[in-house]
């Protein structure tokens, strides 16, 4: 599996790598926005 | 959708007026009893916190034990804000460390005074490149299946976040704390406290930078804190019977800030966020952690209806007689009900509702979140549940 080495990435580039074919990309940049925060909070 | 049998449907809708009309300072059939259990009632389930935090099922059927067992009206907290398997999937623990019995908190210190300025200026994007590089060990090496793996528990947690709330509420009746609808409005001072500055990281910014503070506060919460208000002032009226108040707030930097730092950083931000409730009719719940006997009057102006102050470490009965206007919540000590007996727990409940609820505006709660073996002995909460209840003496 590659490597997204996350730091680097903007959230958009982040959302973009994880969101397959079937996925609203929109969605998915909704869900890793909030991801972000649950790691920050949690 | 809500398919509630007719009486789930009445109980729920009799418990949630049972809370609004105690803010409201309108005679009640009963004072209404607000849970405050957190982590107690796993132990009292039987479980560990690890197998409850680590497996929804367990949190479930503790949920579950604890309201079928306990007759109260509402519980703070249904176990849905459990992040933990979320941070397993990134090997750390995160902020609670759960072992056993036990859990310990690591605080967080996670960004610089010198970044908060990038940081507000893109929060997410900052939380991503630099804020959890810092908290979670060896990001950089995270994989494309990690990040997917967590996406799939938090789908988990919502799931289990649904569930739940379907199940207090269209099983048992339950209202939860607060609807979604207003959101827990959260000024920045209280976002800097926790996650982003930690208390030492505060504590130096009141020193060094205050004027900073109060560019950087002044500019967010007059543009995010406005958005609650115009919800407030456009959004629909009256309350939503699921639940017990329409929002809620939580108030940590008491414990901090002096008088007067709390005032030019706390309360010149969500002023108008109380003002907006009590325009509206809408009924706030603002918990205060720790201590704020120092700034309890700022709420002596408000009318009857509007502000319920859900204590700590304050006295309720000093309280009652500074504000005869604020409902309050809270009173009943951890320390008796995990080593009183069942008599001096009734006892002192009795005293509570004579004393703080001669004309309503009284909402019985433990004094702290019970998390910890002897946060409670089952036997007293028991006799304090049924004296509330059904006025059974012991």
């Amino acid at each position: 599996m590659e490597n997204l080495s996350p730091a680097d990435l903007t959230l958009e580039q982040l959302a973009r790598q994880l969101c397959s074919s079937e996925e609203n990309p929109e969605a998915m940049l909704k869900r890793v926005r909030l991801l972000v925060w649950q790691l920050a909070n949690g | 959708m809500i398919t509630l049998n007719n009486n789930t449907a009445e109980m729920l809708r009799q418990r949630s007026q049972r809370f609004h009309d105690a803010v409201d300072f309108q005679k009640t059939d009963r004072i209404p009893n607000l849970a405050c259990v957190v982590a107690w009632k796993i132990l009292d389930a039987g479980y560990s916190f690890v197998e409850a935090f680590h497996d929804d099922r367990i949190m479930e059927r503790c949920v579950r034990q604890f309201v079928e067992r306990y007759s109260v009206d509402a519980i703070s907290d249904p176990g849905a804000g459990s992040a933990y398997k979320l941070m397993d999937v990134f090997g750390t623990e995160g902020y609670f460390r759960a072992k056993g019995h036990r859990i310990d908190v690591t605080p967080f210190c996670l960004a610089e005074a010198q970044e908060l300025p990038a940081y507000l200026e893109n929060r997410e994007e900052f939380l991503l490149r630099h804020l959890l590089p810092r908290k979670i060990p060896q990001w950089k090496s995270k994989t494309r299946e990690d990040f997917r793996r967590a996406l799939e528990e938090q789908a988990h947690m919502e799931n289990y976040g649904s569930r739940i709330t379907r199940v207090l509420q269209e099983e048992y009746g339950m209202p939860l704390l607060s609807s979604s609808q207003w959101g827990v409005p959260t000024p920045l001072i209280e976002t800097l406290l926790h996650p982003v500055r930690g208390v030492r990281g505060l504590s130096c910014d009141l020193h060094r930078i205050p004027e900073q503070l109060d560019e950087l506060i002044a500019a967010e919460d007059g543009k995010n804190l406005r958005a609650v208000i115009e919800q407030l002032d456009h959004g629909p009226a009256g309350h939503d019977y699921r639940f017990c108040f329409d929002l809620r707030t939580v108030i940590r930097t008491s414990c901090l800030l002096s008088r007067k730092q709390f005032e030019r950083y706390y309360w010149r931000s969500m002023k108008p966020v109380f003002d907006a409730c009590a325009r509206n009719h809408k009924h706030i719940l603002v918990m205060v952690e720790g201590s704020g006997a120092h700034i309890f009057d700022l709420f002596r102006d408000y009318p009857r209806g509007v502000i319920t102050l859900m204590i700590e470490h304050d006295d309720p009965f000093a309280l009652r007689r500074q504000l005869p206007n604020v409902a309050i919540a809270g009173g009943m000590p951890l320390l008796l009900l995990g080593h009183g007996t069942p008599r001096e727990c009734v006892a002192h409940t009795k005293r509570l509702v004579q004393e703080l609820a001669t004309e309503g505006g009284y909402i019985f709660c433990q004094s702290n979140f019970m998390c910890y073996p002897n946060d409670a002995r089952r036997e007293n909460l028991l006799a304090v549940c049924d004296w509330l209840t059904n006025g059974t003496e012991v």
